[in-house]
């Protein structure tokens, strides 16, 4: 993943910036989001790559940042969310495009309490890092 | 209903805190997708060029973004290919 980042170094101008987006390692919520606006969270998403996959793009960073040949201007960490009203779609996409489920205890739950303008949110934590070219400081 | 990502547009904000603005600017975004997040800088930009290594998010992109003059390539970014400091930013987009 640092090779990643020194190609993307590379192809930036002298003066140019390179955005880093990846989700952190932290775990992916599911929660009901109520009519009302309050939601209640009822369970995670399982998966077997995610942790560490997410734990080697924030290493390849550091790693980066450590060999110098970028600098960090600015980070930070948002929460980005994925909203659908129907559980099976949900359930299908996590499945495609993350190679990943959620355990019985949180569909259960889904089933119970969705209902009519109820939406499911699935949230994860994503961090950014600005960096520029070591050479933007000379 | 489809799934809807992001529209508290945090995504958007994180990256307008880091680059208030893309106007003028020569992008490369690696790691595309269906061009979700393309969409909201690509009018601003001088140029684009999107990459991803999946050919039916490409697809799909080149569907969403028709109006917008974007250059869409189904590549991975280890085949990708140009030349040294030819872009003003570079966004590895959810592809670490």
């Amino acid at each position: 993943m640092v090779h990643a980042l020194r190609r993307a170094t590379d192809l930036v101008t002298p003066r140019g910036l390179l955005i880093d987006l990846h989700p952190t390692p932290d775990i992916a919520h599911l929660a009901i989001v109520f009519p009302d606006g309050t939601a209640e969270t009822i369970g995670i998403v399982h998966s077997d790559t995610a942790v560490e996959r997410h734990t080697n793009a924030d290493a390849a960073v550091a790693a980066a940042l450590t060999e110098g040949f970028v600098w960090r201007e600015r980070a930070d960490i948002f929460l980005f969310s994925r909203y659908c009203d129907s559980l099976d779609e949900l359930v299908a996409y996590v499945e495609t495009k993350w190679t990943a489920w959620f355990d019985t205890v949180a569909l259960d739950k889904a089933r119970n309490q969705l209902r009519p303008g109820c939406q499911l949110r699935l949230s994860e934590r994503v961090s950014i890092s600005a960096l520029r070219r070591a050479t933007s400081r000379e | 209903m489809a799934i809807v990502h992001d529209p508290e547009q945090a995504e958007l904000a994180a990256i307008h805190a880091v680059l208030p603005s893309f106007a003028g600017k020569r992008v490369l975004e690696v790691g595309c997708g269906d061009g979700r997040l393309t969409r909201h800088y690509s009018a601003e930009a001088a140029a684009v060029t999107a990459i991803d290594p999946d050919a039916k998010a490409i697809d799909d992109a080149r569907v969403a973004l028709s109006d917008l003059r974007v250059s869409l390539d189904a590549t991975g970014f280890d085949q990708y290919i140009a030349p040294p400091a030819s872009y003003d930013v570079v966004i590895l987009s959810w592809s670490l």
